[in-house]
Parts: structure tokens; sequence; C-alpha cells
């Protein structure tokens, strides 16, 4: 069983068919006038929420009251949060109010992601399969693994900055002797990718995340308390180059990297990871592939346009070189000693595959195509499919039935009227015909 | 199963669609993903010479649960000397195919190190054929 964060709100969805459109899995089909999830299909990239206009897709996170349930409540801020927050004095006053809501503690995100940077410029020194692709957006691993399986052994073995983040704090109060039921580490998220991942991890076999809060629902809670008392007590623990995770290029330094590419958007992934498997990107060593346009300031649980977001951000990041923020490096040493690597390998998921048989497979595929052929291939989207081609497989799987093309229903009407009009025209020998 | 395409040979815009199609197709009959990536190198790769060098031509595809052949054909000016043409480093491209990236002299050496037969006929004047074939198993 899946526990997918995107869901349908199905008394919103009118069945048209924007979201069948825009998915990059062909996950959704119209049925009865409601929208569909294929399960295993579906890689919670959010583009369904973004392009819903009734609000029908939303993204399942957890309810904010969970925090009751621990003595100790950390959050964990991915960078982008502070480009939500444009008004705010500076992040010190962003990070106060996270206490001033009932958070006990807070450990900046961009921090491990500092760590991640350095472990991945190492990993890039030992890798043996070019390029190397980032792994920290989940929808781009999940993609990875249903469209482009043949490139899973050039994802980086690396955890995400956020997973690195909750395995220190899990660690260092578990140092302080408190038992793990006490202590609730809840990543504030800008995707609902992020949702989906602390329940089904990939690489590892379990997350350190309690919860996973999207950003939507936390921003009117922290508005309030913004100017809230107790900021001189707080201290940062990202630098500049903690903040940089928020870009749409991603969180490593360019000038590091022997030869690299960044690519956001699932559309633009989707075309670079065809190039790759094409084998004309041999000369790139580092791939930077994040699933929303502008990177995690454009996540479907985010507050703000992200070609705004990314004007704030730079405000912040310019407000640390400003202050000359250095790195705190006891804080990352102590973060580097926690493990990164992956335990476990990322596993293909054929979900497209139409049967284990080769040579059955093949059959189908020939069926296919052949009703292909005779479908008008305009992908008007009315049968509930994205495409003719997708309705063609549908067809074929025994999913849908060739009738509920337009088309075709037209066509068979039209032969049944001359069918019945030729009818009409036979003489019956016992009949005046007048 | 057989598939059958045609490639333009002045569109750099459509050019790989040929080798696009049939790496989906593969994929949707479940092929192992390490044998699609020999396949989608080695197919690309001839696409995109007929498109460089031949202003085009066309490509037959046939599938069975044993190996997938691709024939592609072209009316172009034919390769002098086949040998010399599969060594590394060598050749032909202009300077303009050079500045997009291409001609690098890898494209019949690595058809042939990602094929498992490769053929290739050719006639001054007349065109170039070429057969690439991938086991499945």
């Amino acid at each position: 069983m899946y526990s997918h964060s995107v869901r349908l709100e199905k008394e919103k969805c009118i069945g048209c068919t924007d979201c069948i459109k825009r998915c990059p899995t062909e996950a959704i089909r119209v049925r009865g006038s409601k929208a569909q999830i294929i399960e295993e299909r579906c890689i919670d990239c959010g583009n369904c929420i973004r392009i819903c206009r009734n609000g029908a897709k939303k993204a399942v996170t957890d309810d904010w009251r969970m925090l009751g349930r621990f003595k100790h409540r950390v959050a964990l801020p991915a960078p982008s949060f502070y480009a939500q927050f444009p008004k705010a004095k500076s992040i010190e006053h962003i990070l106060n109010a996270l206490y001033a809501i009932g958070f006990t503690d807070v450990l900046e995100v961009g921090a491990a992601g500092e760590v991640i940077a350095e472990k991945t410029y190492a990993w890039l020194e030992e890798a043996t399969h070019f390029p190397v692709i980032s792994s920290s957006c989940p929808a781009i691993v999940r993609l990875i693994q249903r469209r482009f399986p043949s490139l899973i052994h050039q994802v980086l073995p690396i955890i995400s900055p956020m997973e690195l983040a909750a395995r220190y704090v899990r660690e260092c109060y578990k140092k302080q002797g408190a038992s793990r039921e006490e202590v609730g580490i809840f990543f504030l998220s800008p995707c609902p990718a992020k949702a989906t991942e602390i329940r089904r991890p990939k690489g590892i076999k379990e997350s350190e995340v309690d919860g996973v809060i999207g950003m939507q629902d936390i921003y009117k809670k922290v508005l309030p308390y913004l100017n809230s008392e107790g900021v001189d007590k707080i201290i940062r623990q990202t630098s500049l180059e903690g903040l940089k995770w928020a870009r749409r290029t991603g969180g490593l330094n360019e000038v590091r990297l022997k030869s690299h590419l960044s690519v956001d958007g699932m559309d633009n992934v989707i075309g670079i990871l065809e190039k790759v498997e094409d084998g004309t990107l041999t000369e790139v060593h580092y791939i930077e592939a994040l699933a929303c346009t502008g990177g995690c300031l454009g996540g479907a649980l985010t507050v703000e346009n992200p070609f705004v977001s990314r004007c704030y951000l730079q405000k912040w990041m310019e407000q640390d070189k400003k202050e000359k923020r250095v790195q705190n490096t006891e804080l990352l040493e102590d973060i580097a000693k926690m493990p990164v690597r992956y335990e476990k390998s990322i596993v293909p998921r054929p979900v497209f595959s139409l049967d284990h048989d080769t040579q059955k497979a093949i059959e189908k595929m020939q069926a296919i195509e052949e009703l292909y052929t005779q479908l008008p291939q305009i992908d008007c989207g009315s049968c509930g499919a994205p495409t003719c081609r997708c309705f063609a497989e549908d067809v074929v799987r025994h999913n849908a039935q060739i009738e509920e093309c337009i088309f075709m229903f037209r066509k068979k009407v039209k032969e049944l009227s001359e069918n019945m009009h030729e009818l009409t025209q036979t003489t019956l020998p016992t009949a005046d015909e007048n | 199963m057989k598939l059958h395409y045609e490639v333009d040979g002045d569109n750099f815009l459509v050019a790989g669609e040929a080798s696009g199609a049939v790496k989906r197709t593969l994929k949707q009959i479940g092929i192992d993903a390490a044998i699609i990536r020999k396949i989608a190198i080695s197919m690309y790769e001839a696409e995109m010479n007929m498109v460089i060098h031949a202003d085009g031509g066309e490509i037959d595809v046939e599938i069975t649960s044993e190996k997938v052949k691709i024939v592609l054909k072209d009316r172009g000016p034919g390769i002098p000397n086949i040998d010399l043409a599969m060594k590394e480093g060598y050749s032909t491209a202009s300077h303009e195919i050079r500045e997009l990236g291409f001609g690098a002299g890898m494209g019949l050496p690595n058809m042939k190190k990602y094929s498992d037969d490769l053929k290739i006929t050719s006639e001054v004047g007349v065109g170039t054929t070429v057969q690439l074939v991938v086991f499945l198993h």
C-alpha cells in the first residue's frame, strides 16, 4: 500500500483534463468525471496540485497538532522557508517565531546541506559512472526509478540534507538521555514529495523525521510572531553556503565542480535525463536536477511565487554576506560525523511495463500501435487519458473501452445509422411499397 | 513487431525522435534497463549520423523476444573507407557541425561498442545502410 502525499478531493474535481496532461508519469485518468491517481505511478511532484484551478488536488502533510505528542519538538526549516517571509527583520526573527509557536528546538537544514555538499564533492572523486545525478529532490529519484531505470546507478548515493539534519538531532537527544518517543522532529517542507519520502524513504531503512509540515500550513501561524521577544538568544547555524540549497541551481559550489549542469522544472529534467540515457552527456560530471521550476522555492507547498521568492532569498544571502557570517565549523564537523551514504540500493519500479513475459508484452505493444493508427491522434483528453497513445495502452490493458474515444464512438454511430438506413431500403415482398 | 520511421535531414529539433520513440517502446515491453541503454546509445548515434552526414533517410526496427534489429538506410554521400571511419577520432564533420558538439569521431566506434552486431554497407554517391543488432539475453 502506498502512502502518497498527493491526494484528490473528489467533491472539488469537475472532471476537466488539465491535470492528466501535466503529469510526467501519466499517472492520472478521468473516470466517471472524476480524476483518479494511479498510485504506483505517482511520484508526488505536485504538478497536478499547481495546475488544478478547483483546488481538487492537495498534498496531505502531517497535522500540526502532532507536536503535542512530544516533549521535545524540533523544527527543521528548509532554506526555502526564509524566502517566504521577506518582511521579517532577520532570519533570527523567523527562527525565533518557530519557538514562539511551540517548537522547543530548531536546526537549520542548511547546515546539514553544507555537510552534504562536502560529502558530494568527495563522492565525485570516487564515482565511476558519470554524470552523477543529485538525489536531494525525491520526486526526481522517483522519476528515475519509473522512467529512467538505467540511470539508477548514477544517482548520488547520499541522503538528503533533511535526513542528515534529523539524524544529527536524533543523535544529540539520545546523548542527552532523552527517549525516542520524547523527541519529535519536524521538517518544514516546500514540497509534498518530502512527506512521502519520510514514509517511503529511498536508500535508507527508516527516516528519522517524525513529521512533515507544509510551509503553507505553518505560514499563518508564524506571521504574528515575527517580532517576538527572545531573538537575541537565537544563534544561526547556517551560512550563505547553506542558504544556497534553496536556489534553482542547488547547494553545491559551481567552482568546486569540474563540469556540471543544473536543470529545474519537470519537463526540462526529463529532456536532460533522455540525453544522459542516449549517452550524449558523458563529459558532464554532475547534474543538479530539481523537479520544480525555480527549484525548492517553486515547491507546491510554498506560499510565495518562486520568481519573487528568489529575489527574497537573494536578500537574505546578501545580508549574510554583509554580516560576514562564516560557516559554523564546530557544528558542521559534528554533523559530518553522522553516516550519510545510502544503506540500500534504489530499485527500478517498471510501472510502464506491459507484461512480465516479453513475448506477450511485444504482442500487446503491437496491439497498441495498431489501435493508435485508428485513433485521431489529437490528444484531446475527452476519453480521460492524457494522450491517444496512452488511451490505446489503457484499452489493450482492458482498463478502458474503445467507445470511450468520442471519435471512435461517433464512427460507430455513423456505421450503425448507415446500416439501419440500408435496412430500411430493403423491399418487403408482402408489403405495399407506398 | 515492426516499426518504421522517416528521418528529416534538415531539422535538428526533431533529430533523435525515432530513437526516443524506440526507447519508450522498449521500456513498455519491459526490456532490461541496461540493454535499453545499449540500444538507445547506438541507435541515437546512428540516427544523428543520418541527419548530419546524409540529409536523413528511413529507419526500420524489428523487435522480437530474442533481439532488436535496427536498419538505418540513407541516400547520402556514402562512406569511401569504412575501416577508416571506424577509427576513434576520425571525423569528416564540418566546423559548424563540430561547433554543435557533434563530429568527435566517436560515432561508428560507439555504435560498434554498444551493439552486439554491426553491419555497414556503403556505396559512394548512392548511400549507406547501417544494421544494428542487440540481443536481449
